[in-house]
């Protein structure tokens, strides 16, 4: 085998490898792709407490976050009890205040959608203006157990 | 019974070679046997390498006036009882400890092998050969040898399976008459360019041999046995290097060798995906690149009036080139992981807030997920499964593929600075292959 034959071989390797690489999208590959602060984001659609409770609480996340100027993914992580301290990235805001105005804002807008009647959405504002945040967090893991009880009410 | 000997010889060469790299598919198993973790288990690998560079640098000059006879069977005793203790290990710091005595006996044994093969295969030429061949394959393979001992058996027998090897040397350099090598021709600059240009490739070696093998299991979550086969790509690519070097004259060989290592780590840096068979072509290139640098600057290295000092100083060159990059590469390693494992966790949050799945099941699997991240060793994949556990559904099952694929390719991404880091060492060794051709 010649000595151009073996350069040409590898070089020819080198290239077509990069090459693959690059056009299998190695550039954005891994990279992240979150949604601007303030970006609209599509809320579950259905009816049903399941997807009322989804459209409430991404509602207040996006209504919290894009206050904050963060991510909605930031702001989730920022509430998580595994040291979920190290995801804020702003400073001096009334975090608790601010989550609980966005949790009545997005209660008020289910309550204008028809998703809940003045009732459910009167029980709703008043927890969301004074139930502890974590609360509200472990109940919404839970959601499904509420369900259950609700359905063993005659 | 020469060529038998020279064998033998060669043999406990390539393992004191391989022992660079050997321990490190065990690395996992050495964390829960030993109930440590990673960054004092790093030191098994390191302790290892920073005594074979600092012994081999500082026996040098002093090797010409020693017998190579007894110089070598002390190193092959000390490696022989060493590497029996360290498959005894109970602990850390007695396993780094043995590792440390085990690096003394190799860079002894090392130093004096250069001689000794000359004797034994009754022409410098063929020793230096030789002693070339042994050293590249050995480096290139210790992942896959140590990989594979650590599934079939148990890290331990990646210790108990080199006592037989020194072991087998033992008689044949007993028998060997090695005679003190004549003062030979040539400059000790030709030498320090080429010991030079061996700790780069050895540098950008690290990646092949250290950062793609913490990819693989950590990350894309192979078994030992699975990444030792895809590392195998490494020795048997460098075995092809090597036979292509001959139609190549020196320093093209060296050149294109430096290169094709450079464009195989940065084809490692930029995997576009868990893509074993592009990491194989990857680690293919830096074999072949390997096997084509290593001969040009290993016989070079080897320039000078005293051949045993410039043997000594040539090993001392090739682990100091890992040292070096374990160093600078640990760090941007830690940080570029750290970094991911945040990226990974709002890239896993987002997947979470997306998926059509109930709004508990999002809140515990967000909640557990974290977790995971939280608890796991930096940059290794989450337990996914366990936030997962006792949920099922078409649905759910399709948000743990989109959680494990976005995790995988965020920790991979982590990885491309030091990819690229060693890629740049093996890039510099072009600079003492063409400085030596002016010399020539």
């Amino acid at each position: 085998m010649s000595a151009r034959v073996v350069m040409a071989g590898l070089a020819a390797a080198a290239v077509l490898l990069l090459a693959v690489e690059l056009a299998l999208g190695a550039r954005d590959y891994g990279e992240l792709h979150l949604g601007a602060p303030c970006a609209q984001t599509a809320l579950p659609p259905g009816g049903g407490l399941d997807p009322t409770v989804q459209r409430i609480v991404i509602g207040a996340l996006d209504h919290a976050s894009c206050r904050l100027g963060t991510t909605r993914e930031r702001l989730l992580l920022s509430l998580s009890p595994n040291g979920g301290s190290r995801f804020k990235d702003w400073n001096g805001a009334d975090e608790e205040r601010l989550l609980r105005d966005s949790l009545v804002s997005s209660i008020d807008d289910a309550e204008q959608r028809g998703d809940l009647n003045g009732v459910e959405a009167r029980i709703l504002r008043e927890l969301a203006q004074r139930a502890p945040v974590q609360l509200v967090v472990q109940a919404a893991g839970h959601i499904d157990d509420l369900l259950g009880l609700a359905n063993l009410i005659p | 019974m020469a060529s038998f000997g020279a064998a033998a010889v060669a043999a406990a060469v390539a393992i004191a070679f391989a022992d660079s790299s050997i321990v490190v598919l065990a690395l996992p198993q050495l964390l829960d046997d030993l109930n440590t973790s990673i960054t004092p288990v790093s030191w098994v690998i390191t302790g290892y390498n920073l005594v074979v560079a600092v012994v081999a640098l500082a026996l040098g000059s002093r090797l010409g006036r020693a017998s190579a006879r007894r110089v070598g069977l002390a190193g092959l005793f000390v490696f022989l009882a060493a590497s029996l203790a360290c498959a005894l290990a109970g602990t850390l710091p007695v396993l780094i400890a043995l590792r440390c005595v085990q690096g003394v006996g190799a860079a002894l044994l090392l130093a004096a092998s250069l001689p000794l093969l000359i004797a034994l295969t009754g022409s410098e030429r063929r020793g230096i050969a030789v002693w070339v061949t042994a050293g590249g394959v050995g480096a290139a393979v210790g992942p896959a040898l140590g990989g594979v001992l650590t599934e079939v058996f148990d890290w331990r027998a990646i210790f108990l399976v080199q006592a037989p090897v020194a072991a087998l040397a033992i008689p044949a350099v007993t028998a060997v008459r090695a005679r003190p090598l004549p003062s030979r021709a040539g400059g000790r600059r030709t030498a320090l360019l080429a010991d030079l240009g061996l700790g780069l490739v050895f540098a950008g070696l690290a990646g092949a041999l250290f950062l793609v093998v913490v990819l693989l299991i950590e990350v894309w979550g192979l078994s030992p046995l699975e990444a030792a086969a895809a590392v195998t790509a490494l020795p048997v690519a460098t075995i092809v290097g090597a036979r292509l070097e001959r139609p190549l004259s020196g320093t093209r060989a060296a050149v294109t060798g430096s290169l094709a290592l450079a464009a195989g780590l940065l084809g490692l840096a930029l995997l576009p995906a868990t893509s074993i068979p592009l990491a194989v072509w990857a680690l293919a290139l830096c074999g072949a690149g390997l096997g084509l640098a290593l001969p040009f600057f290993g016989v070079r290295s080897l320039d000078g009036p005293d051949l045993a000092g410039s043997a000594a100083h040539s090993v001392g060159a090739r682990h100091a080139g890992l040292v070096a990059a374990l160093v600078l590469v640990a760090p941007l390693l830690a940080s570029g992981v750290s970094a991911g494992s945040e990226r990974a966790a709002l890239g896993g949050a987002a997947a979470v807030l997306d998926a059509p799945v109930g709004i508990s099941d999002k809140v515990s699997i967000a909640l557990a997920l974290d977790r995971e991240i939280e608890a796991g060793p930096k940059g290794a994949m989450p337990n996914v499964g366990a936030a997962f556990q006792g949920r099922s559904g078409k649905d759910v099952d399709q948000l743990r593929d989109r959680l494990v694929s976005t995790l995988e390719d965020t920790l991979t991404r982590s990885f491309r600075p030091s990819f690229a880091l060693t890629a740049l060492f093996a890039l510099l060794a072009v600079l003492p292959a063409l400085a030596l051709r002016r010399r020539e």
